[in-house]
């Protein structure tokens, strides 16, 4: 059901009421800019166009997102909340109409406690400004996805985001102690405890992470923080044999190094960024840049150590890297995927998706062997990047939008087909990036009857079903 | 005479190209100000191709999005895409500009230049007013210095003309300017999106130009440097004179070691890039170079400074139609400039002065701002002749 808002000649003036008049706008033209984001494309996903929101709200505090969600709850009007917008699978697509609430005025970073090794963020605090503002104290929040330079804290929350340290640093999960929560009938909670360990009962943090603004509106996050490291090394080694290169992980992680990131490239990536960034990098099988981080001293012997097994598993070449400038020239491989794929082709302008499977680090050769087979099957442009640390695998298949209607369903079938492997494997739909719409019909390949539990809750929480609907899973 | 393509119609295929990841609204001085998505780069791209496509009326917020919008060109300059973000910010000014929906501040100035040849609307035999008469004014010559209508016009930014004048003199550069004669090189007409009368703007120009028989146009203006430059061109194909910024001349004599200069200046500046002199035309190091030169001149780089430097807020015409939001972008940047803790800020565009010393003005903030060239000047620079 798609609602206009003068079927709620009130609505807008409750919406004034709340945030004040240059916080609500029903202007066609906002209406239409927040009702997409990375994964949609209005005119390739054509049938995402017609989805609009009634308003869009720009509430600053938790008071105004309390008495927002009383509202709608009442009217049941649907509810999205939305971070930077920069998702990867349509979650902030507001696809049952309804208000969508523009998280980023709320970006105060309230507390910096550094005895405590946390801080207290607003929701719309953007990641890199939360590193910003701890790097003084010489500390940082870990989670690192590749959008951190843009995403928002709520958003990483909501899709429990993650990025190429994970191997080392975990996802966002595990920096979250507390959350504050506004539920769809506008009550506010507190989760969990602002300590580095409870154990208190249902974990509702973890149950909101994760949720995609299905449950309720993160309002306030109290997150832990780590010390920056003192010192960092990169190895880039490349490999013919793909198996010796994806299990390079657990080879080091056996001999005690935890690399800080363990990423690779496929052979047509390293062929695409080379044409970019004219790096010249060998045309191997595979190119894994490994990251080690801590004390000078400690980073020194990792690396001797890492250089040696590196090359003991049958790395062809092997270069390493300790000068801040060194570094980055080598980690230039990894940083300009993205740039290489969208410029590949530049009279063509195409569009990319990525895709974000992960498998258990022992299948991830075959995860990679056998994407390489589904590309060649249906003939699309498909590098393999990822995060070889932790089996997670991204995608990045070239779109060429003015062969649309030949292409797209060809994509579509690349997608399930890895999807369905990803879980053949016994690995997940999704990494780090959610499920949102575009994942939203495998979720029960995914879970089984985990999905009537996961319905159970959200017609717990939401009985009117009006936070992000049709999100994840569909209710009816 | 070439055609000179703006329309959105040719930005087809650079609308599939945006990722729709975000990017530009963190670098955006608008965004930051106004906070609305349609007010940022990806917003713009989504809202131009809807407009094209004829599914989005021109909204009050639609032609918000093309205008509000300081042409700064950071949005580009860390689009891992590569749209090109700003030329379809002005193709879809020019469309809208088609069916007269602009913001209500632009027909003053239309009107103004219209009917004065310059955006503020002054009687035109009042142009030199304040600036220092030249001697070869309106005879031939070889060299034309063409002052711009910002420091013709603002009594204090004339010490801008009036320096680069010595400068010129004393570098024994004979040369001329068009004295009353001068008009407005345009650049306000492309921010309006007035490509029709930016054409013609420029058809005046030229045959001023033709009529001095110039060979060589340098100009202390960045906004009419890049205008010549780059939009010339793409109207009338190759110029037969070339366009200098004076600071280009000035570091050639640097680099020729042609300069000696007498005096110590003793001061601790900032350098603001101008987003026309620097992300436009990609020159960063040069006044650098200059202000290296310069005996007792300690530069102090902001945080945000060369292709990471922010706008002053009086980019793309902003300060026209959105005066509130070019203030508020321009206190910012002085901001960003006491952080440095030094005594002066030191830039090469006469409209970044404008603007910024409006903000410290206003706040009575403990910092000058001066022109380069009169930072320049102050080090008396004696040149050999060539």
């Amino acid at each position: 059901m798609v609602l206009y808002l003068s079927q709620h000649d009130n609505l807008y003036n409750k919406l004034v009421e709340i945030v004040g008049e240059s916080n609500v706008s029903s202007d066609e033209a906002d209406l239409y800019c927040y009702s997409f984001d990375k994964f949609s494309h209005p005119y390739i996903q054509s049938e995402l166009r017609r989805y609009r929101p009634i308003a869009v709200v720009r509430p600053q505090n938790t008071s105004q997102v309390s008495r927002i969600l009383a509202f709608a709850n009442e009217k049941k009007i649907p509810v999205v909340p939305r971070g930077a917008g920069s998702s990867y699978t349509g979650s902030v697509n507001p696809i049952k109409g309804g208000i969508v609430l523009d998280l980023t005025r709320m970006n105060k970073i309230k507390k910096i406690d550094v005895d405590n090794l946390q801080v207290v963020v607003e929701p719309g605090v953007v990641k890199a400004k939360l590193d910003e503002a701890l790097r003084p104290y010489g500390f940082f929040f870990p989670p690192d996805p590749g959008s951190e330079e843009y995403c928002t804290i709520g958003g990483m929350i909501a899709t429990n985001a993650a990025g190429m340290r994970s191997v080392k640093y975990g996802v966002t999960r595990d920096y979250v102690l507390s959350l504050e929560v506004v539920l769809p009938n506008g009550e506010v909670i507190r989760t969990g405890a602002k300590t580095l360990k409870y154990s208190i009962g249902y974990d509702l943090t973890r149950l909101f992470v994760g949720s995609e603004g299905t449950l309720g509106v993160i309002t306030e996050a109290t997150l832990k923080i780590l010390p920056l490291p003192e010192h960092r090394a990169v190895v880039l080694a490349l490999y013919e044999d793909l198996k010796a290169a994806t299990t390079i992980a657990v080879r080091l992680i056996k001999a005690k190094v935890i690399p800080s990131a363990v990423e690779f490239l496929d052979k047509f990536s390293i062929q695409v960024v080379n044409q970019y960034s004219k790096l010249g990098i060998p045309e191997v099988e595979a190119a894994v840049l490994i990251e080690l981080d801590g004390s000078v001293e400690d980073v020194k012997a990792k690396l001797k150590k890492t250089v040696k097994i590196v090359l003991e598993s049958g790395a062809v070449e092997v270069k390493t890297a300790e000068d801040p400038a060194e570094r980055e020239k080598l980690w230039t491989a990894r940083r300009d995927i993205g740039p290489a794929f969208l410029r590949l082709r530049p009279e063509i302008g195409d569009m990319s998706s990525g895709e974000d499977i992960v498998v258990p680090l022992s299948r991830l050769s075959e995860a990679i062997l056998r994407t390489q087979k589904i590309r060649e099957k249906y003939g699309v442009l498909l590098g393999l990047v990822g995060h070889a640390g932790d089996g997670n695998v991204h995608n990045v298949i070239l779109i060429n939008p003015l062969k649309m209607e030949e292409e797209f369903p060809r994509i579509r079938k690349v997608w399930e087909e890895v999807y369905l492997m990803a879980l053949e494997l016994g690995g997940a739909l999704a990494g780090e990036h959610g499920i949102g719409l575009a994942r939203k019909a495998f979720i029960e390949k995914q879970h089984g009857r985990g999905v009537e539990v996961m319905k159970t809750i959200k017609r717990a929480l939401d009985p009117n079903n009006i936070m992000n609907p049709g999100k994840i899973f569909d209710l009816d | 005479m070439g055609e000179f393509k703006i329309s959105l119609k040719e930005f087809e295929i650079q609308f599939y190209k945006c990722q729709r990841c975000g990017k530009c609204r963190v670098v955006c001085p608008t965004y930051e100000e106004v906070g609305w998505e349609s007010i940022s780069a990806r917003g713009r791209i989504l809202l131009a191709q809807a407009f094209l496509k004829g599914d989005l009326p021109p909204t009050k917020r639609l032609i918000d999005s093309m205008y509000l919008c300081t042409t700064c060109k950071f949005c580009e300059e860390v689009c891992p895409a590569d749209v090109k973000l700003i030329e379809i910010g002005e193709a879809g000014r020019a469309d809208l500009y088609r069916l007269k929906k602009i913001p209500e501040g632009y027909f003053k100035l239309l009107q103004n230049i219209f009917t004065t040849d310059n955006p503020f609307g002054f009687d035109p035999s009042t142009r030199t007013e304040f600036i220092q008469k030249v001697g070869l004014q309106e005879k031939k010559a070889d060299v034309l210095f063409y002052v711009g209508c910002m420091a013709s016009s603002v009594r204090r930014l004339a010490r801008v003309a009036n320096k680069t004048i010595d400068l010129l003199k004393s570098m024994n550069i004979n040369f001329t300017t068009l004295g009353n004669q001068e008009v407005c090189c345009g650049e306000p007409l492309l921010c309006a999106g007035a490509k029709p009368e930016f054409e013609k703007q420029a058809e005046k120009n030229l045959k001023l130009f033709q009529k001095v028989g110039v060979k060589e146009i340098i100009t202390a203006c960045p906004a009419c440097f890049e205008v010549f430059k780059n939009y010339y061109p793409k109207i009338f194909g190759k110029m037969d004179f070339n366009v200098h910024h004076i600071l280009e001349v000035l570091a050639e004599r640097i680099r020729k070691g042609s300069v000696e200069f007498k005096k110590e200046v003793n001061m601790k500046i900032t350098y603001h890039d101008s987003c026309h002199l620097g992300r436009r035309m990609q020159l960063y190091e040069l006044p650098r170079e200059i202000i290296r030169s310069l005996p007792g001149v300690e530069l102090v780089e902001m945080k945000l400074s060369k292709e990471n430097s922010m706008c002053c807020g009086g980019g793309g015409g902003l300060n026209v139609a959105f005066p509130e939001v070019a203030h508020s972008i321009a206190k910012k940047r002085v901001k960003d400039a006491l952080e440095t803790g030094v005594e002066a800020i030191v830039t090469d565009c006469p409209t970044c002065e404008f603007i910024l010393s409006h903000a410290i003005v206003e706040d009575k903030l403990k910092i000058r701002i001066l022109s380069l060239v009169e930072l320049v000047s102050s080090a008396e620079p004696v040149f050999q002749a060539d």
